[in-house]
C-alpha cells in the first residue's frame, strides 16, 4: 500500500494545499518496503491531487487541507488522514506500525472532543474524521467511490495522449 | 514620551492590552514555536492557549503563507515588518479563512533578537460585505452580474415564499428549471419533493395519466392504483415545463386544479386534493397563442400570477466569463481534470458569438473543449468550428489576430442587418467612415444583398 506523506523541514506538511515535497512510503505487513521522495507540481492544488493519482497513491497522511481539495482526493479513491502534525519520521513509523491514532498526532484544536455530561470516551470527533485510528473500518467514502480510481488515471492517462 | 510609557509597561499590563484587542497576535521563539496567543487569536482560529503554546507556528496557524513564504521569517532574516499581507488560514473544518497578517521582531534589553511577533485579522467579514456590495453573484445555482438578473436575484426570495403560481418565460436553455428549482430550493417547502414534468414530452392521454395518476382497472393494463405527479409533489412543488404544448382538453382539466385545488384520477369516483405549488414554464409567446385560441384565457390569467422573464443570454454577455468560470470548476470536479480557465482570445470569441442555444449551448461548448483540451487554459482549438468562420482573412493569420478577425466581422454584420444593409448608418453606429466600412468588407469578404438599405424618393 503506497501512502504519501507532504512534508516540509523533515516535518509533515503544515497545509497541503501549498505543499510540494512528498514522501511515498509502501508498507506491506507491518514494515516498509520502499521509501521515495517525490515533488507535486506547484499548480493549483487540484494538480497536487492528479500527481497522486499518477503515483498510484492509496493514502495521503498530511497536515491541513481545505475541504474541497480533499472531497477530490476521496473522490479519487485515495483515503485522505488530515491534521496530522509531527516530526516526520515518528509519524511514517507510526503508520506503518499501525499505530498512528489519537491525539498524540493531531495539529492543535483538532483534537477529539469528549461530549459534555457523557461517560463514553471520545464520543465526537472535532472536525477531521479523517484521524480515525488506523485499525478502524477505512474511510467510508472509499467504498462508496469505488471504481473512481480507476476513472481518474483514465483521465490521466488520457492528459498525457 | 511616549517611548518612555511604552518601556515602562509592565508584562502584566501588555498582556492586558494584548487580551482586550481584536486582532489575533502570537509571539514565537527563535526556535518557531508559540510562546503567547491571546484571547482573539483563540476566537479566530477555534484552537486553544493550551494546545497552541509550545508547538511550532506554522502548525498553529497554517496558513497558505506557511513554509518557504513565511513573512515572519522574512521579518526575522530582513530586519523589516510586514505589514497587512494576505492570506488565508484552514480551520479545522477545511475552511479557508480570509486574513491579513503582520509581522515584527522582538528583541531583548540588549537587542538580541529572541523571537517574533505575527499579528493577524479575520477578513471573513470584510470579504462578506466586498460580495453584498459587489451584489450577489450567486443565488442557489444561479449565477450573473447582470443587472435584469440582480434584479430578479432581489425578488426570488419573496417570490419562493408566496404560495402563488409562477410562470417562468424565456428561450431554450436560458435556465427556466434551474429557476425553478431554486425557487423549490428558497421556499418553506424545500424539504419537501421537487417534481419536474415535460409537458411536451409526452402524448396527451399519457401525460394525463402520469399528471394525475389511475386507479386500478381504469383501462386495460391498469392492475394497479398509480399515483400522479401531483399526488407524487405533496407538500413539495410541481414543475410543468413546455406549459404551451398541451391541449385545449388537458388546459381545462388543469384550471380546475389550480382553481379548485382538486383533480380526479383516471377511473376514480372522488376527487383528490393537491397542495403543491405549481411553477409553469414555456418558451413560446403565449399571449400569442391566447390570440389564435390555442391556449385558453382564462387558464392563461390563472398561471400569470407572477411572471419571471429569463433574459437571453446574448443579452446578458457579461455573464458568459462567470459562466465559462463555473463549468470549467464543475467539469473539472465531474472529470478530475485541471483545466486552469480560458485563454484571452477564446473568450473574446465567446464573448463575440450569438447563443441561440443560450446557457445550454454554452455549456455543451465549455464541455466539449473539456474533451479536446487535457491541461492548462481552453484555447481557440479547442472550440467548434462554427464559432471560427473560415473566412479567407483568416486563413494563416495569428490566433490573436484572427479573433479579432471574427469579431469585426460579426459587429459589421449584426451592425449592417440592425440598419437594413444601410452602409452609411451601420458605419456610424460602428463609429468608422463609410469608406473604411467598405475596405473592411472588401478585406474581410462580407458578402453585402443587393439591395443596399438607402431609401428611394420616386419622382
Amino acid at each position: 500500500m503506497k501512502t504519501a506523506f507532504p512534508y516540509w523541514r523533515q516535518r509533515i506538511a503544515p497545509v497541503f494545499d501549498t505543499t510540494r515535497q512528498i514522501l511515498i512510503v509502501e508498507k506491506g505487513e507491518g514494515m516498509t518496503l520502499s521509501r521515495t521522495q517525490e515533488l507535486l507540481p506547484d499548480t493549483h492544488p487540484a494538480g497536487k491531487v492528479l500527481r497522486l493519482v499518477e503515483l498510484e497513491i492509496e493514502s495521503l497522511v498530511c497536515g491541513a487541507l481545505s475541504r474541497q481539495v480533499r472531497q477530490m482526493a476521496t473522490s479519487c479513491g485515495i483515503r485522505v488522514v488530515p491534521f496530522i502534525a509531527g516530526d516526520l519520521d515518528e509519524i511514517v513509523r507510526s503508520w506503518v506500525a499501525g499505530k498512528l491514532a489519537g491525539d498524540a498526532h493531531a495539529m492543535p484544536g483538532c483534537r477529539r472532543r469528549r461530549r459534555r455530561g457523557s461517560t463514553d470516551a471520545f464520543t465526537q470527533l472535532a472536525a477531521p474524521d479523517g484521524l480515525n485510528p488506523q485499525n478502524e473500518p477505512e474511510d467510508r467514502y472509499r467504498n462508496e467511490q469505488h471504481g473512481r480510481r480507476s476513472a481518474c488515471q483514465a483521465a490521466i492517462r488520457r492528459r498525457k495522449i | 514620551m511616549g517611548t518612555k510609557k511604552t518601556a515602562n509597561t509592565t508584562p502584566a499590563s501588555t498582556e492586558a492590552i494584548l487580551e482586550s484587542i481584536s486582532d489575533g497576535v502570537f509571539t514565537v521563539d527563535i526556535d518557531w514555536n508559540v510562546a503567547s496567543f491571546n484571547r482573539a487569536a483563540e476566537e479566530i482560529t477555534g484552537i486553544p492557549r493550551r494546545e497552541a503554546i509550545g508547538r511550532p507556528c506554522s502548525e498553529v496557524l497554517r496558513s497558505n503563507m506557511c513554509g518557504d513564504h513565511c513573512p515572519l521569517q522574512q521579518t526575522l532574516k530582513s530586519g523589516r515588518p510586514i505589514i497587512g499581507k494576505s492570506g488565508y488560514f484552514i480551520d479545522a473544518d477545511g475552511n479557508r479563512i480570509p486574513i491579513s497578517i503582520s509581522t515584527a521582531v522582538l528583541r531583548d534589553e540588549h537587542g538580541t533578537v529572541i523571537g517574533g511577533a505575527e499579528t493577524f485579522r479575520d477578513l471573513s467579514e470584510i470579504e462578506a460585505l466586498r460580495q453584498e456590495l459587489n451584489g450577489k453573484v450567486h443565488v442557489g445555482d444561479l449565477t450573473s452580474r447582470s443587472p435584469v438578473m440582480q434584479k430578479l436575484f432581489a425578488f426570488l426570495p419573496a417570490i419562493a415564499a408566496s404560495p402563488s403560481t409562477v410562470l417562468i418565460l424565456g428561450e431554450t436553455g436560458t435556465g427556466k428549471e434551474l429557476v425553478a428549482h431554486t425557487l423549490h430550493d428558497l421556499s418553506p417547502r424545500s424539504r419537501g419533493p421537487f417534481i419536474a414534468v415535460n409537458c411536451g414530452a409526452l402524448p396527451d392521454t399519457l401525460l394525463e395519466s402520469e399528471l394525475f395518476g389511475y386507479k386500478a382497472g381504469a383501462f386495460t393494463g391498469a392492475a394497479r392504483d398509480k399515483p400522479g405527479r401531483f399526488a407524487l409533489a405533496k407538500g413539495g412543488t410541481i414543475f410543468l415545463d413546455e406549459i404551451g404544448e398541451i391541449t385545449p382538453a388537458l388546459q381545462v382539466r388543469l384550471l380546475r386544479v389550480l382553481q379548485e385545488k382538486c383533480y380526479e384520477p383516471l377511473g376514480a369516483v372522488r376527487s383528490e386534493t393537491t397542495n403543491a405549488r405549481v411553477i409553469v414554464a414555456t418558451n413560446r409567446d403565449l399571449t400569442g397563442l391566447v390570440k389564435k385560441n390555442l391556449f385558453r384565457e382564462d387558464l392563461y390569467y390563472r398561471i400569470n400570477i407572477v411572471r419571471i422573464e429569463l433574459p437571453a443570454l446574448r443579452h446578458r454577455k457579461e455573464d458568459i466569463p462567470l459562466l465559462v468560470d463555473r463549468f470549467i470548476d464543475r467539469f473539472n470536479r465531474r472529470q478530475q481534470k485541471a483545466i486552469t480557465g480560458i485563454s484571452t482570445e477564446a473568450l473574446s470569441l465567446l464573448m463575440a458569438h450569438n447563443w441561440p442555444g443560450n446557457i445550454r449551448e454554452l455549456e455543451n461548448l465549455v464541455e466539449r473543449a473539456f474533451i479536446l483540451c487535457a491541461e492548462g487554459n481552453i484555447d481557440l482549438s479547442h472550440l467548434p468550428g462554427e464559432l471560427l468562420p473560415h473566412h479567407p482573412a483568416i486563413a494563416g493569420e495569428s490566433n490573436l489576430r484572427s479573433v479579432r478577425t471574427i469579431v469585426d466581422a460579426q459587429a459589421i454584420q449584426t451592425a449592417l442587418e440592425r440598419n437594413g444593409f444601410n452602409r452609411l448608418a451601420a458605419a456610424r453606429e460602428l463609429g468608422i467612415h463609410k469608406t473604411t466600412l467598405f475596405r473592411r468588407l472588401k478585406k474581410l469578404g462580407i458578402p453585402l444583398p443587393a439591395k443596399d438599405g438607402r431609401i428611394r424618393r420616386t419622382s
